[in-house]
């Protein structure tokens, strides 16, 4: 019984100590340094670094130098278990207007262990709601748009199913 | 108390914390190790002035002279003037010229100068004056870009032909006034709410040399498509447009994003190895 107890004692430890110690910044870091090899540059005004996850307030986000877009808020968070991103507030700049549907209220992505090979994706925003999901074995993403008649921008990429429109690539 | 503290315990928490510690260290030697110790902020180059600045002292907008017209005195002398067709007017406070099509030949006239024995007197924003024998004819400019891509009259000496206009014209024109070329603002305009429209008529590549980012060279231009009225050709480089360095993604952004506004357009090309000056007035 003790040993048992010794076990579980070293892995809430090990489970503890790797979430609490994570350099979440320096992961965040990683990814900016990732995003300059593609010429794109992200400025944020504050890193919140927290127990479980990390707050990025304020982010402005450059393609080659161009001030595209900007956005309030990216909020990560990790059990291990149960991984989501958070994206509040997208705003593309007004020379894309024609070419991207704005404003987005919201953008999530989330990943579980208990359906591992697949990442759920989701949005809020003038398009109404948007869901789908990433499917890691098979490599492809599929979205599925409920209401297009506000993203007429977007039709050239879609596909008309049988449920309605959706959004299908492979990479 | 006795059995909080008992050596069971104080084992059990002394491993505890020796993980806890143990992973400390492994994360701190995988920071120092393999992830970056700082952010890549950009700083964004603001307040980029332009090399030089044109300033137009006589806009266009200025009003016309004003002219005494006598309309049934045009309308019995209709069949001479009628033969003059203009093509496009230059119109600042000391100089006028416009373009005319005269028995099929094009000629650029400026104020004083004669034709078919008709003197130019001046011009507005649409129209051109003629005086013959102490009388005023006034020649109205209306041109329209037809679907074939030619330039083809729609009204002569103030009648219309055809008071529809195709939805091509709506975009707006490119006008050679011989010496130059006279951009209308509803094309820039609509190019300027337009990206997509700008990227299937006109190619830009970038040019780099040993330390960046050198500027653009134009890779294809689309037949028929304003920007093959603008005097520019494939494999020309961009150095600057209105006095702004094209260096960058950002200063050519940022030209891209003012261009509606604009009052003049210049564009500086290197063309085989020359530097060319293109000018532009935006009517």
């Amino acid at each position: 019984m003790q040993v048992v107890k010794n076990i579980l004692i070293s892995f809430f430890a090990l489970y503890l100590g790797f979430l609490l110690f994570m350099p979440k910044e320096k992961f965040y870091y990683l990814l900016e340094k990732e995003l300059l090899k593609h010429d794109v540059k992200l400025n944020e005004a504050e890193i919140k670094s927290s127990f479980l996850g990390l707050e990025i307030r304020d982010i402005s986000g450059y393609v080659k130098g161009i001030h595209l877009v900007s956005i309030d808020e990216i909020k990560f968070s990790t059990t291990l278990f149960f991984s989501k991103m958070e994206i509040t507030n997208i705003e593309v700049d007004a020379s894309l207007a024609k070419m991207l549907p704005q404003p987005i209220e919201s953008v999530h992505i989330n990943h579980s262990v208990l359906s591992a090979l697949f990442v759920n994706v989701g949005a809020k925003g003038i398009f109404g709601e948007l869901t789908g999901e990433i499917n890691l074995l098979e490599r492809n993403v599929h979205v599925d748009i409920n209401d297009t008649s506000k993203v007429p921008m977007l039709k050239p990429w879609l596909t008309k199913g049988e449920k309605g429109w959706f959004y299908e690539k492979s990479f | 108390m006795k059995n909080l503290f008992s050596k069971k315990n104080l084992t059990t928490l002394i491993v505890f914390i020796s993980i806890l510690l143990l992973l400390k260290i492994l994360w701190l030697v995988v920071a120092l190790l393999w992830l970056p110790s700082q952010g890549t902020n950009y700083s964004e180059e603001k307040g980029k002035s332009a090399l030089f600045y044109r300033i137009k002292l006589s806009p266009n907008k200025a009003p016309p002279p004003k002219v005494k017209q006598n309309k049934q005195r045009i309308k019995k002398v209709l069949g001479n003037i009628k033969e003059i067709k203009l093509l496009a007017i230059y119109n600042a406070s000391d100089t006028t010229v416009v373009t005319i099509e005269y028995k099929g030949k094009t000629q650029v006239l400026a104020k004083g100068d004669k034709v078919n024995g008709f003197m130019l007197e001046g011009a507005g924003e649409d129209y051109a004056n003629f005086s013959k024998n102490t009388k005023m004819f006034k020649v109205v400019l209306a041109l329209l870009r037809d679907t074939k891509g030619k330039i083809r009259h729609i009204r002569e000496s103030g009648k219309a032909k055809s008071k529809e206009k195709p939805k091509s014209a709506k975009i707006g024109e490119i006008i050679d006034a011989g010496d130059h070329k006279i951009v209308e603002k509803s094309l820039l305009t609509h190019f300027a709410n337009n990206l997509d429209e700008v990227n299937k008529n006109i190619g830009i590549a970038e040019v780099k040399d040993k330390n960046g980012l050198k500027g653009f060279r134009i890779s294809f231009i689309r037949k028929g498509s304003p920007f093959s009225q603008l005097g520019v050709k494939r494999g020309d480089i961009i150095k600057t447009i209105n006095g702004q360095k094209i260096d960058s993604y950002n200063a050519a952004f940022a030209v891209y994003k003012n261009i509606g506004n604009i009052e003049n357009l210049s564009m500086v090309i290197e063309r085989r190895n020359e530097e060319m000056e293109l000018e532009y007035e935006v009517n």
